[in-house]
C-alpha cells in the first residue's frame, strides 16, 4: 500500500469527523451568548493554536520550554505596531514574523546541541525576554502592566481605560467578530500543521525526532529541517499571541511567565504528544478544567494540581488521551486504527 | 571611574553570588554525570532547602550554619525519593519525558511550598548579620566570609569523596560508562539515588546561604535554577571545574553589569554570555563531545 492510499482511505473518517467539529464551530455563537462563556471558548481557540505551535515542534523531536517567549513577542510587536497606527492585519503578520524571526536565531544556536541545550536555552530565554521587556517599558509607552486600549480594530476603546485585567464587554456584534476571527485562525493554524506533517517536510520531522542520524544517511538535510520546524512553529505562537494580546486588551512582561511556556506542553501531553487531534483535545480539556478550577476559586490549589496531572501523565499515560478517542471514533466511523496522527 | 574600594565590594558580591551558582551547578552537574538528566526543578530543591533550614532555625533557634547539615540531610533524602519514584520511571524512555517530568516537578514542588508556607517574604538572620570584617579599605560582612568558606569546604569535601572512596570512585565509574561499571559490580541504580542526593543536598546548601543572605519566598528557585543550567552550559554539560569556573564568572559578570548598567539587566547578561559560549564552543569550556 502506498502512502497515498493509506494517508486517503485512513483521512476518510477523520475528515468527516474534522467537518462535523467545524460546523460545530461555526454554529457555537448562535447558542452561545453569554459574554464569559463567549471569551472562555476564544482562549480555548487561543490555547488550540498555540498547543499545536509547540506541539509541531515537538513533533521534529525538539522541545522548547520557553514557548511563551514566541507568544510574548508576536503579542509585543503587534500591540506596538497598533498603537502606533498600523493596519491591525499588517500587525498581526509582522508579530508572527517578528517571533518567527527570534525562533530562527535561537534554533540556529541549538540547532546542532542535543535536547537539553534547546530546553535549557528556550527556558532561560522566556524568563530574560521578562526581564528585558521589563527594563524597555521604561522607554516604550504604556507597558508595564498598563492597559493597552487598542482592540483589533485599532479604535481606542474608552471603556477600558480605567478597566481591571481583560474583562471587557463590547457589543454582540463585535463579540461575534471576536469569535470568528479566532475560530478560523485556530482552523488556519490545525490546517497547517497538518499539511505541514502529511507532506515532505512532515515526514522529514518524523524522521529526524525517531533517529537523527539515520535520517542524516538517508538524506535528510537535518540542519534545515529543524529550523524549517523552529521557523514554523514560532510563527504560528507569534500570530496566536498577536492576535491575542489586542483582544485582551492588556498586555505585560507576564505573557513571558513560565506558566504560559508550561501550559501548551501539558496541554499537548494531556492529548497526545505528536498528533494533529492532540494539542485540540488537550487544550479543550485543560483549558476548561482550568476555568473551572477558577470559579471554584482555586488558585494556587489549580497550579499544584495542573503540576500533579503532569508527572501522573508521564508516568502513567503518555501517549494521553488521544488513544482513547481514536477508539471511539473509529468505532463510529466503522474504520480500524492505525499508527497514523488523527 | 569608580573608586577601586568599589570595584572590590561589586567583587566580594559578585562572589557570593557565585558561590550559589556554583553549589546549584554542581549539584545539577553531578545529576547529569551520572545519570544523563537535567533536572530542571533544581531550582524549587534549592527553595526546598531554605525552607528547611529557616523551619530547623524557627523552630529550634540555633546556629543557622549549624542547622544547614540537617537540611542538606533532609533535602539529600527528599531528592533520592524524587529519584527513586520519580525519574527512574521515565529513565530510557526519551529524553523529553524525563523533562516534562521535571516540569510537572516545579509546578508541584513551588505550589505546595506557598500552599503550606504561603508567599510572604522571610529572612533567616544570621547571629553574624551585623559584624563585618574591617579591611581598612572595606568592610566585608561575616555572613559573606562564611559562605565563600563554606562552599570552598563542601567542594573539597565532595572531590575527597569521588576520589578517595570507593563509592566516589563507583560514581565516576558510573558517568564514565554505565555498561562497564555494572560489569564491574557496581549497582547503578544506588549511584543514580547517590547522585541525585548529593545533587539535592548541594541545592540544600545553595537555598540556606541565599536564605541568609537575602530575603526569599517559594518562588526564590526559578531565577538560581535557571543560571545554574546557564552555568553547567558555559561551564561544559557535566564537568565540575568548569561548573566552578563558569558559576563565579557569572556572580561576578553579573554583579558588574548591576553596577553599571542597573539590576534588570542582569538575567540579560547571562544570556548573552550563554550565547556567545554556545556560538563559539558549543560544548562549554571544559565540555567534551557528547
Amino acid at each position: 500500500m502506498t502512502v497515498r492510499e493509506l494517508v486517503g482511505k485512513y483521512a476518510v473518517s477523520s475528515y468527516s469527523a474534522y467537518l462535523l467539529l467545524v460546523m460545530i464551530g461555526l454554529a457555537l455563537p448562535l447558542v452561545i451568548t453569554d459574554d464569559f462563556y463567549n471569551r472562555i471558548i476564544i482562549l480555548t481557540f487561543f490555547y488550540i493554536m498555540f498547543s499545536t505551535s509547540w506541539n509541531l515542534l515537538a513533533y521534529s523531536g525538539q522541545a522548547s520550554l520557553g514557548h511563551a517567549a514566541f507568544l510574548g513577542i508576536g503579542g509585543f510587536a503587534s500591540t506596538i505596531l497598533i498603537i502606533n497606527g498600523v493596519t491591525p492585519v499588517l500587525a498581526v503578520c509582522s508579530g508572527a514574523l517578528a517571533a518567527s524571526l527570534v525562533g530562527l536565531f535561537l534554533g540556529i544556536i541549538c540547532v546542532r546541541l542535543k535536547e537539553w541545550f534547546l530546553g535549557l536555552v528556550t527556558f532561560g530565554f522566556a524568563i530574560i525576554m521578562a526581564a528585558v521587556v521589563n527594563e524597555l517599558s521604561v522607554f516604550i509607552e504604556a507597558m508595564n502592566g498598563l492597559l493597552i486600549a487598542v482592540g483589533l480594530s485599532g479604535n481606542m476603546d474608552p471603556h477600558m481605560l480605567g478597566g481591571s485585567l481583560g474583562i471587557y464587554s463590547p457589543d454582540i456584534v463585535s463579540r461575534a467578530q471576536y469569535y470568528y476571527l479566532f475560530f478560523f485562525a485556530m482552523v488556519g493554524t490545525i490546517l497547517a500543521s497538518h499539511l505541514v506533517i502529511r507532506s515532505k517536510i512532515g515526514f522529514a520531522f518524523a524522521a529526524i525526532r525517531e533517529n537523527q542520524a539515520e535520517a542524516g544517511m538517508m538524506g535528510v538535510d537535518i540542519t534545515r529541517y529543524k529550523l524549517i520546524a523552529f521557523m514554523i512553529s514560532t510563527f504560528m505562537a507569534g500570530f496566536a499571541g498577536a492576535l491575542f494580546a489586542p483582544y485582551n486588551y492588556f498586555i505585560n512582561p507576564e505573557i513571558f511567565s513560565i506558566h504560559n511556556s508550561f501550559m501548551p506542553i501539558i496541554m499537548t501531553i494531556s492529548g497526545g504528544i505528536g498528533t494533529i487531534g492532540g494539542p485540540i483535545i488537550g487544550a479543550l480539556v485543560i483549558n476548561l478544567l482550568w476555568e473551572q478550577m477558577g470559579l471554584w476559586g482555586m488558585s494556587i490549589d489549580r497550579l499544584l494540581i495542573l503540576g500533579v496531572i503532569l508527572v501522573l501523565e508521564i508516568l502513567f499515560l503518555p501517549k494521553g488521551l488521544m488513544p482513547l478517542i481514536k477508539k471511539i471514533t473509529d468505532k463510529v466511523a466503522g474504520t480500524t486504527s492505525r499508527d497514523m496522527p488523527l | 571611574m569608580a573608586e577601586i574600594t568599589t570595584l572590590l565590594q561589586i567583587f566580594i558580591w559578585g562572589l557570593t553570588a557565585g558561590c550559589i551558582y556554583v553549589l546549584m551547578a554542581v549539584g545539577l552537574n553531578m545529576i547529569f554525570g551520572v545519570m544523563k538528566v537535567v533536572n530542571f526543578a533544581h531550582g524549587e530543591i534549592m527553595m526546598l532547602g531554605a525552607f528547611a533550614s529557616f523551619g530547623l532555625y524557627y523552630y529550634t533557634g540555633l546556629n543557622p550554619y549549624f542547622l544547614m547539615l540537617f537540611s542538606m540531610v533532609i533535602i539529600g533524602i527528599f531528592g533520592v525519593i524524587i529519584e527513586r519514584f520519580g525519574f527512574r520511571k521515565v529513565l530510557g524512555t526519551g529524553k523529553l519525558n524525563e523533562i516534562f517530568l521535571s516540569l510537572g516537578l516545579i509546578y508541584i514542588l513551588q505550589n505546595a511550598a506557598v500552599k503550606l508556607w504561603t508567599d510572604d517574604i522571610r529572612k533567616i538572620n544570621s547571629p553574624y548579620s551585623s559584624m563585618t570584617l574591617d579591611l581598612g579599605v572595606l568592610n566585608i560582612t561575616y555572613d559573606r566570609i562564611i559562605a565563600i568558606a563554606f562552599t570552598a569546604l563542601i567542594l573539597i569535601c565532595l572531590y575527597l569523596f569521588l576520589t578517595r572512596t570507593d563509592v566516589g570512585r563507583a560514581l565516576r565509574a558510573t558517568s564514565q560508562n554505565h555498561e562497564a561499571a555494572m560489569l564491574m559490580g557496581v549497582n547503578v541504580n544506588h549511584m543514580y539515588m547517590l547522585s541525585f542526593g548529593i545533587g539535592a543536598a548541594l541545592a540544600a546548601a545553595a537555598g540556606t546561604v541565599h536564605a541568609i543572605l537575602s530575603p526569599f519566598n517559594p518562588y526564590m528557585g526559578t531565577i538560581p535554577g535557571i543560571m545554574a543550567f546557564t552555568v553547567i552550559i558555559i561551564g561544559g554539560l557535566g564537568s565540575i571545574p568548569g561548573a566552578i569556573i563558569a558559576g563565579l564568572m557569572l556572580g561576578l559578570v553579573q554583579n558588574f553589569t548591576i553596577f553599571y548598567f542597573g539590576g534588570a539587566w542582569k538575567e540579560a547578561v547571562a544570556f548573552v554570555l550563554l550565547i556567545i559560549v554556545l556560538v563559539i564552543r558549543p560544548t562549554g569550556i571544559f565540555g567534551e563531545e557528547h
